[in-house]
């Protein structure tokens, strides 16, 4: 019985090796997330000094110039860092939005109305995964050059969707799998028709399961790279690739600057995961997917 | 034509026949039970009434109308589903009201019918609970509830009440009995549970591997299985169903078991049943039927006795004969014991004979 009584403890009632062990694991895993947010507020030569410095005075110099650049004449000059910001959540944003509708519908029909050979077009769809993307980056790269989609927000937008929809389907799918078909039976005897089956009755169990699709795929998408860097022109450029661009110049890493735009390209994230968290977790108090 | 009626029915699913041209129909106020073993195709019946299955073949007949092409929502049926089915991201009272507002029903009318139903199946405290916030037995209510709530063409009850506890179970099963019996709808009731069909159905179906074996009043289908399947499905302890030739058909049947020889009389002794000497039958007898004797004799089978189940006011026994267990249940269990030999005479008139196809002989005893 002891064993089954430590399985079930309430949280908070664990003993201090337990509490010790489980920090100290997740200030590893932190660490650097911590350290990088540090070096955003220390001036170049605190950012540098050897042995590193845990202590030091302050400074927001860095945030300004990720905004603000001075020139020799003493002006500041906008770096076009907003725009980049706004391009990242406006691509990221409506690529995902666009995945998870286009995705939930797809699930929806591969777990309710499977096709001949459902598992293997599941596969199928899965397989524009297993490839890195590097290999794929020219094929992908002339075809932009050649529809002219290089260098657009639909461009790289459509990509993203492109690239967000197979896992949005195999999440959702297995979320669909996962209801009782009896209550959608249930509804439709009590008159409701395939749409209204879906939206009133399906979706509304699935809430948090497309909240962790959406967390997931916001994240793979904002943090992306390679295709941004190729396909996005000097207007739609995200935040990843024009942060790659201030490393180098004169004075080799700026890494108060690189830190001090990465933090605060971790807040939209943070805060999407933190909202939806709780939806994820409202989803599991409310029944919602437990049969 | 009313109620509901069925005509050759037929479900397909790839080489697999899972309901086999089952065809009957249930009066307007009548309560038919589909009973049958696990896999027997008495869902999948209920399911094709229900619109949530396609029929191969046969048709469908709902209050006189021919639903068999007809999508589930058109064919205004309530049905009650196994694992209540109850919307997970509704209320109570938003659950019980859905299927209302699918038939466009104002909002006072709604309001209305949610009292009557709520005060009729007691949930008045529960109706702005979540389905997940509430035990099984209100589920069970919600579940009848939202089916009550309309007057649809007919009611669907997928095995009912399988999933509460005993004492929940017999006080449900009363329960949507009294409800049933005042809204006077066809009603066809699936369950593998013999006690709650022979206890809810005005008549039961009892069915096996896609065919309806028999159907009638519970007492009759009791008292009168057509074949052995329904003579051991039906009933317990089980009938005793044991092989024995016929050794005699000059004036009585005799029926040899081992070296036991037992003669029919009454309706069963008569002529005209084409049995000859020698044939394979198979005897049936209920076990409460039996009674002990002290010693062997004429239409006494004897045996070992290897097991004595007390089951409160009576005794089980199980004897070992040498055609096969013999169940038999007496009041009196002194000077029994295991491993004794027992005597015992089953009352002359509760002998079923079968056919070595199965089918009983003779219409009645």
């Amino acid at each position: 019985m002891a064993y089954r009584k430590a399985a079930f403890r309430k949280p908070g009632q664990a003993g201090w090796l337990y509490s010790l062990v489980t920090g100290v694991i997740a200030l590893i895993y932190f660490f650097p997330v911590l350290w990088m947010i540090l070096t955003a507020f220390k001036t170049r030569s605190d950012a540098l000094a050897i042995p590193p410095k845990l202590f030091f005075t302050p400074t927001l110099d860095n945030f300004k110039s990720v905004f603000f650049r001075d020139t020799q004449a003493g002006d500041a000059v906008a770096t076009g860092f907003v725009q980049y910001f706004v391009n990242s959540a406006f691509i990221g944003g409506s690529s995902v939005i666009l995945a998870l509708i286009i995705g939930t519908l797809a699930a929806y029909a591969f777990s309710r109305y499977p096709l001949k050979g459902n598992d293997t077009y599941m596969f199928i769809i899965l397989t524009t995964r297993m490839l890195p993307p590097i290999v794929v980056i020219i094929p992908i790269f002339l075809m932009f050059r050649v529809t002219g989609l290089s260098g657009s927000y639909i461009g790289i937008i459509l990509l993203y969707t492109a690239f967000n929809l197979p896992f949005s389907i195999w999440m959702m799918k297995s979320f669909f799998d996962d209801l009782n078909p009896e209550i959608e039976d249930s509804a439709r005897l009590d008159g409701s028709n395939d749409w209204k089956v879906f939206f009133r009755i399906c979706l509304p169990q699935v809430l948090a399961g497309l909240a962790a699709t959406a967390v997931f795929a916001l994240i793979l998408t904002w943090n992306e790279f390679l295709f941004a860097l190729l396909l996005t022109g000097s207007d739609t450029r995200t935040v990843p690739v024009a942060m790659a661009n201030t490393i180098g110049g004169e004075i080799g890493v700026d890494w108060g600057l690189l830190s001090a735009i990465v933090s605060l390209f971790l807040i939209p994230v943070f805060i999407v995961t933190f909202v939806l968290q709780k939806q994820l977790l409202r989803g599991v108090t409310f029944g919602t997917i437990r049969k | 034509m009313s109620g509901i009626s069925l005509k050759s029915i037929t479900k397909q699913f790839g080489d697999l026949t899972a309901v086999d041209a089952v065809t009957f129909d249930v009066a307007d106020d009548e309560v038919l039970c589909l009973l049958g073993p696990s896999g027997c195709g008495k869902t999948t019946t209920l399911r094709m009434i229900a619109g949530l299955e396609n029929a191969t073949d046969g048709e469908i007949y709902l209050s006189g109308q021919d639903m068999t092409h007809l999508p589930a929502r058109a064919r205004n049926v309530a049905m009650a589903f196994q694992f209540y089915a109850l919307y997970p991201n509704l209320t109570v009272s938003d659950n019980l009201a859905y299927p209302l507002h699918a038939e466009g029903d104002s909002t006072a009318d709604i309001a209305a019918k949610l009292r009557d139903i709520a005060q009729v199946l007691q949930m008045d405290h529960v109706l702005d609970r979540f389905p997940h916030q509430l035990s099984e037995g209100e589920k069970q209510r919600v579940a009848v509830g939202r089916c009550i709530i309309r007057r649809p063409n007919c009611f669907l009850f997928d095995e009912p009440l399988s999933r509460l506890d005993v004492q929940l179970r017999e006080e449900m099963r009363s329960d949507i009995k009294k409800v049933l019996s005042g809204l006077s709808r066809p009603t066809v009731i699936v369950t593998h549970d013999q006690l709650e069909a022979m206890t809810m159905g005005d008549r039961i179906a009892v069915m096996r591997d896609g065919k309806v074996e028999q159907i009638g009043a519970p007492q009759d289908v009791f008292n009168n299985p057509a074949n052995i399947f329904v003579a051991g499905f039906i009933g317990t302890p089980q009938m005793n169903l044991v092989g024995g030739i016929v050794s005699g058909i000059g004036g009585a049947i005799a029926v040899s078991i081992g070296q036991d020889v037992i003669e029919l009389t009454g309706e069963l002794a008569q002529p005209g049943h084409g049995l000859k000497l020698g044939d394979a039958v198979t005897l049936g007898m209920r076990p409460r039927s039996a009674s002990l004797e002290s010693e062997s004799g004429q239409g006494i089978l004897s045996g070992t006795c290897e097991l004595i189940e007390p089951m409160g006011a009576e005794t089980l026994l199980r004897i070992a004969h040498p055609a096969g267990q013999i169940r038999a249940i007496v009041t009196d269990r002194q000077g029994l014991k295991e491993g004794g030999t027992i005597h015992v005479r089953f009352a002359q008139g509760s002998y079923r004979l079968f056919h070595a196809d199965g089918n009983r002989i003779g219409d009645m005893v």
